[in-house]
């Protein structure tokens, strides 16, 4: 099919699909840079993020003052339920508290996460992983972000295996594991987003998919205690003593009593400072995520916890 | 690997760059196998489906051609029908009408009957293979068309990859001959190829995966629904979703295949602007209606044989039409809405094009009438079943106002405002693309524009293009 423009016209499209390119390939850079450089000045949560790492790629099994170091991880749950200042007053001497939370984040993105954190030379005395029964067993991670920013490139084709990713998004995380841009632009959107339409705050809310039911007990324990014997070989192998504790939740049923005890039985410690539907409703903020009062209401019995379950030297 | 993927980008370039590089038959060889690796990068057992399909109507096309009998050509005409219109009943609609069965025999009061449905997994773009591969038979059959000689041609005919998945269903006599001529590069071509791609790509991410959050969160019950509100956020939400999905696939396929020299038909022609139901046809999924048209409508006697012939016509190639998207009464209902829609349109004006002699305030308003008719039928596309799309429907008569409400519809509008403008624009135009006739450096501007809404603005979540599943 040939076209029907001129010679000179035929030249000067050349010349603006040459400045087109050029132009998209610029602007690819300048956006890289932006999110290498620019996305943790901009974004608060990603400079909670990165210190959070900083602090944990820093820790040795004991402190300088000769405490255990823990490290606490988590999601939003730990961001809105642990109060941090608390936590490390109640726990010290005995213990200093490092907490790492990244939203979103679930059992895979930890696992994987952790393996990456021993990799790059943390070495914390305890690690506390913080998810709900439904957390512990999700195949979800946090897509993009998790691919940049917790997992290994090395891991993706244990990632795949493991969340049973399609080709498309093991793609999608190969290119992201190399790219700032691409890892932070589900949140750089977000932010945008923000600050162009404040009020889209209020949909949000109502965006998320709904929950499912929750599964049966023998699935919990049975896929729950795989897992935990996953973390729990995991840090053994780096000398790291591992416990899971396990957030309030609003609703009774989350299976966590029968996890606890199938967990004790081949001596993994599960810390439950409140049975489901033991905290009162008044201390959650939104249904899911505690508030202030609530924050430090567990924080106390998540320290009292962590220090009974360690023994001392 | 969806049209909307880094690996898909990746993909293209690579393929692009090696192809320019390549002699002509090298080129055909060489996109035949990109092509497969392509379909085969969803499931490659379906490649042997795919070539299967593809060997076989070549030698029936061929038999066809050679043949002078007419019996004889009817009779491969007729086999060859049969055996891809099976292929695609059994990968799309076995369960369908095996469901339907037993459901009909429980109304009837005849229960266990003992029937299992098979967990078949529907091979990608099968629909929109089987009707070029249909398209081509009926061609040779009707001499309109020489069979290929090349296995080669024919078989990137069939899959070329920017058309394999979800069309534009391509005809025979357009895009064949340019498979078997060599291509030359061109500029222009290239230039639009690409300035297609990333207005795709903004229909795609920016304005289709938004308005999905809304239409998703409507009719999933997430608003607090049914009520009149959650219906037209939901309604509107999913006629820009769907309609900035499958333009936006459109425009990228097209896109694509510029920029290895082809030229694609154009898909999509600003459909909300249509002023009946006929013009609605005519700019929304063309490729499709007109093969509706050409190998359905027609040779059921289209408007040859009287008033109640045409009518039972339009019906029946709209209700088929609606069965091809999916394996499901709701779309059935839905093809049954636009044919009903047709024929009562043809009863009240005949042929008459009443908009186009009307004020320009009576154009406009004929304009919103349709649009809020398709939006009506939208619905029965949008929810899997009759009775849940019935009961949204009679939600209507049911108010309530919650804060969040307003917020979705600014959120909406702010999406579906751009791409409307974007159409008055095509529409004002009338050309191919965007900004056709304006300065190039415009041009180059508005391909920036697009790549910065994209990367700022495309929505989180991973939405499949919703024709991929037809």
């Amino acid at each position: 099919m040939h076209s029907s423009i001129s010679v000179s016209n035929e030249g000067n499209t050349a010349q603006a699909l040459k400045v087109l390119l050029a132009a998209l390939l610029l602007y690819c850079c300048v956006l890289e840079v932006v999110a290498q450089a620019g996305f943790p000045r901009l974004s608060r949560i990603q400079r909670r993020i990165a210190s959070g790492k900083r602090d944990a790629l820093a820790l040795q099994p004991t402190s300088a003052e000769g405490a255990k170091t823990v490290l606490l991880l988590g999601n939003s749950l730990v961001v809105h339920g642990v109060d941090t200042q608390l936590l490390h007053k109640e726990m010290a001497p005995r213990l200093q508290s490092n907490v790492f939370a990244i939203e979103n984040t679930q059992y895979l993105d930890w696992y994987f996460g952790l393996r990456r954190l021993f990799a790059e030379g943390s070495h914390p005395g305890v690690v506390a992983l913080c998810l709900s029964t439904r957390q512990l067993i999700s195949k979800g991670t946090d897509g993009e972000y998790f691919a940049h920013y917790i997992m290994q490139g090395r891991d993706l084709l244990s990632v795949r295996k493991e969340a049973k990713l399609d080709v498309t998004t093991t793609s999608n995380f190969f290119f992201a594991s190399h790219s700032a841009w691409l890892g932070s632009r589900a949140s750089i959107r977000n932010w945008l987003l923000g600050e162009l339409m404040p009020n889209v705050e209020q949909l949000t809310a109502y965006l998320p998919q709904q929950v499912s039911a929750m599964p049966s007990g023998d699935v919990v324990v049975g896929e729950g205690m795989r897992r935990l014997q996953t973390l729990e070989a995991l840090c053994a192998s780096h000398g790291t003593r591992f416990v899971l504790v396990i957030p309030p939740s609003m609703r009774p049923g989350d299976r966590s009593d029968e996890l606890q005890a199938a967990a004790e039985s081949v001596g993994i410690r599960v810390v439950i400072p409140y049975r489901a539907a033991e905290m009162p409703a008044s201390y959650f903020e939104d249904g899911f995520h505690l508030n202030s009062q609530g924050a430090v209401a567990f924080t106390e019995k998540l320290a009292l916890a962590l220090l009974e379950e360690e023994p001392r030297n | 690997m969806f049209f909307d993927s880094t690996a898909y980008i990746v993909f293209l370039t690579v393929v692009v760059v090696i192809y320019w590089r390549l002699s002509f038959r090298s080129q055909n060889y060489f996109l035949l196998a990109a092509s497969y690796f392509f379909y085969g990068w969803w499931d490659w057992r379906f490649l042997f489906l795919m070539a299967g399909s593809t060997l076989f109507d070549f030698l029936i096309a061929r038999s066809i051609g050679r043949s002078n009998d007419p019996a004889h050509r009817k009779r491969l005409l007729i086999l060859s029908l049969v055996l891809n219109f099976t292929f695609l009943g059994i990968f799309k609609y076995f369960n369908f009408f095996v469901g339907s069965f037993v459901h009909l025999t429980s109304v009837l009061g005849l229960k266990n009957i003992p029937v299992s449905l098979w967990s078949i997994i529907l091979p990608p773009g099968i629909s929109f293979y089987t009707f070029q591969e249909v398209a081509y038979i009926v061609d040779v059959y009707q001499r309109k068309l020489e069979p290929a000689d090349s296995l080669v041609d024919y078989a990137l005919f069939i899959s070329l990859f920017p058309h394999l998945i979800a069309g534009p269903i391509q005809r025979p006599s357009h895009l064949l001959p340019q498979v078997q001529r060599p291509r030359s590069w061109n500029s222009d071509k290239a230039f639009n190829g690409l300035i297609l791609i990333l207005e795709g790509l903004f229909r795609k991410v920016v304005i289709a995966d938004n308005c999905a959050l809304i239409a998703n969160a409507a009719f999933d019950g997430r608003l607090e629904g049914p009520n009149l509100m959650v219906l037209l956020l939901g309604t509107y939400a999913f006629a820009w979703q769907i309609y900035g999905d499958f333009s936006g696939y459109s425009s990228i396929a097209r896109g694509s295949a510029q920029l290895m020299g082809f030229h694609f038909m154009v898909n999509f022609r600003q459909p909300y602007l249509a002023e009946s139901l006929q013009d609605f046809w005519r700019r929304w999924h063309i490729s499709l209606s007109t093969w509706l048209r050409d190998y359905l409508y027609i040779p059921l006697g289209g408007n040859r044989l009287g008033s109640l012939r045409t009518y039972i016509n339009l019906m029946l190639t709209m209700l088929l039409g609606g069965l091809w998207h999916g394996a499901n009464w709701t779309f059935v209902v839905w093809g049954g809405i636009h044919g009903a829609g047709l024929a009562l349109e043809r009863l009240l004006t005949g042929t008459r094009e009443v908009a186009k002699s009307s004020s320009f305030a009576m154009r406009w308003l004929w304009r919103i009438v349709i649009f809020n008719l398709v939006c009506v039928a939208w619905v029965f596309f949008r929810i899997p079943s009759i009775r849940g799309a019935y009961e949204q429907i009679l939600s209507a008569g049911t108010w309530h106002w919650l804060p969040v409400y307003g917020v979705a519809l600014e959120f909406l509008a702010v999406y579906s405002v751009i791409l409307f403008l974007v159409d008055l624009q095509l529409e004002a135009s009338g050309g191919e693309y965007l900004f056709e006739t304006r300065s190039l450096g415009l041009r180059v501007a508005t391909g920036l524009v697009f790549c910065v809404l994209i990367t700022l603005f495309g929505a989180n979540q991973e939405n499949a293009f919703i024709y991929f599943r037809f």
